[in-house]
């Protein structure tokens, strides 16, 4: 599958290793090259610089082939409109998105097409699903 | 009317100013601690300190009674969010936003923020048209810069000097508005001569200037 990342932090970077050690096509993008030096040596994909919101940076990345966007900046208000762009404009058929704070998850609500992670609940989750077992 | 504005710099001051004195209640958002008490002391409106992307803020700053929400700070994504969460969460009816790259105006209407203003484009055009042709004054554009009105000099070499508007080929859909010569104002018809030195105003699409400015004086563009 080809797979546009789009943030090269700590989660882009990891994510990224792994599917491409998977032998999915990977293209990660970030606004600063120096990010890319968090990438595993194993990473054979493409890495694409520049400012995410820019739509000839998002073209560069053939984010319009793409099967699969995942955004994963640490800003929700940049994850939103990279979300809204890759929908409305490249229409990909999938946008899997990272939520910084919980309380921001309803803008991406009724968004066909898109799926939202958040960090933050899925750590409180798993520390009730333990406590509850400790309970038990 | 409730009006909330999001963002700082001289715009928003004058905005502001302008809409107080229209009677209209004002809102101000900023996040920016020193500019928020200097325009607390100018401006006879709510000013609230705080991340205008932030929900709590807003509704601290009264958006449920807000007509208009306008998002005007430099970046586009804040813009976005900001007037997406405006009509979404708060129901808001009408929200205005800026629009700092260009290629962003498609996406923000395609969402439905109420109203965007193209400020790159606005002025860039602006700018350069004046920069580029001294004979030409944009007079105004309507419709957030779908028409514009222009006036043009005409120029002595001009190939259009001393014809008639018919014996110019002009194209439908750029029309003369009127014609000041030595001060009087000529409404022009297929049979009137046009003359070096003439002011014509021209009604067309952005797009059709160049031509039409091209087609009457011969400029090159």
């Amino acid at each position: 599958m080809y797979i546009v990342i789009i943030g090269c932090g700590r989660t882009g970077s990891n994510l990224a290793g792994l599917l491409s050690q998977k032998g999915h096509d990977v293209v990660v993008l970030d606004k600063d090259t120096y990010s890319f030096n968090k990438l595993p040596v194993e990473y054979s994909g493409f890495k694409v610089e520049g400012d995410t919101l820019e739509h000839d940076v998002l073209k560069n990345a053939k984010i319009n082939t793409a099967d699969i966007i995942v955004v994963t900046t640490g800003d929700d208000r940049i994850n939103y409109m990279v979300t809204q762009m890759a929908r409305e404009i490249f229409k990909v058929p999938k946008v899997m998105v990272r939520i910084v704070d919980p309380e921001n998850t309803y803008m991406f609500e009724d968004l066909a097409s898109v799926e939202t992670f958040s960090p933050i609940n899925l750590l409180v989750d798993s520390f009730i699903k333990k406590i509850e077992r400790i309970e038990g | 009317m409730q009006i909330m504005l999001i963002g700082g710099g001289k715009l928003i001051y004058h905005l502001a100013k302008n809409l107080i004195s229209k009677g209209h209640f004002v809102i101000i958002v900023n996040k920016d601690r020193n500019y928020s008490k200097e325009i607390a002391r100018k401006l006879k409106a709510n000013i609230i300190y705080g991340d205008g992307s932030d929900p709590e803020i807003l509704e601290d700053a009264g958006i449920y009674k807000t007509d208009v929400l306008v998002a005007l700070t430099g970046k586009d994504h804040e813009n976005l969010f900001i007037c997406m969460m405006a009509q979404k969460y708060f129901g808001v009816e009408r929200t205005t936003a800026l629009v700092n790259d260009p290629d962003n105006e498609f996406l923000f209407s395609e969402l439905g923020v109420t109203s965007i203003f193209n400020i790159t484009d606005l002025l860039g055009s602006l700018i350069e048209q004046n920069v580029v042709y001294e004979d030409i004054s944009n007079l105004l554009t309507l419709e957030g810069g779908k028409l514009s009105v222009t006036q043009y000099i005409i120029p002595d070499d001009a190939p259009a000097a001393g014809k008639t508007l018919k014996e110019i080929d002009l194209p439908l859909s750029i029309v003369l508005g009127g014609i000041i010569r030595d001060g009087d104002i000529v409404i022009p018809r297929g049979s009137t001569v046009i003359k070096s030195g003439d002011k014509i105003l021209i009604i067309s699409l952005p797009e059709e200037q160049a031509m039409a400015i091209k087609i009457l004086g011969g400029e090159e563009d």
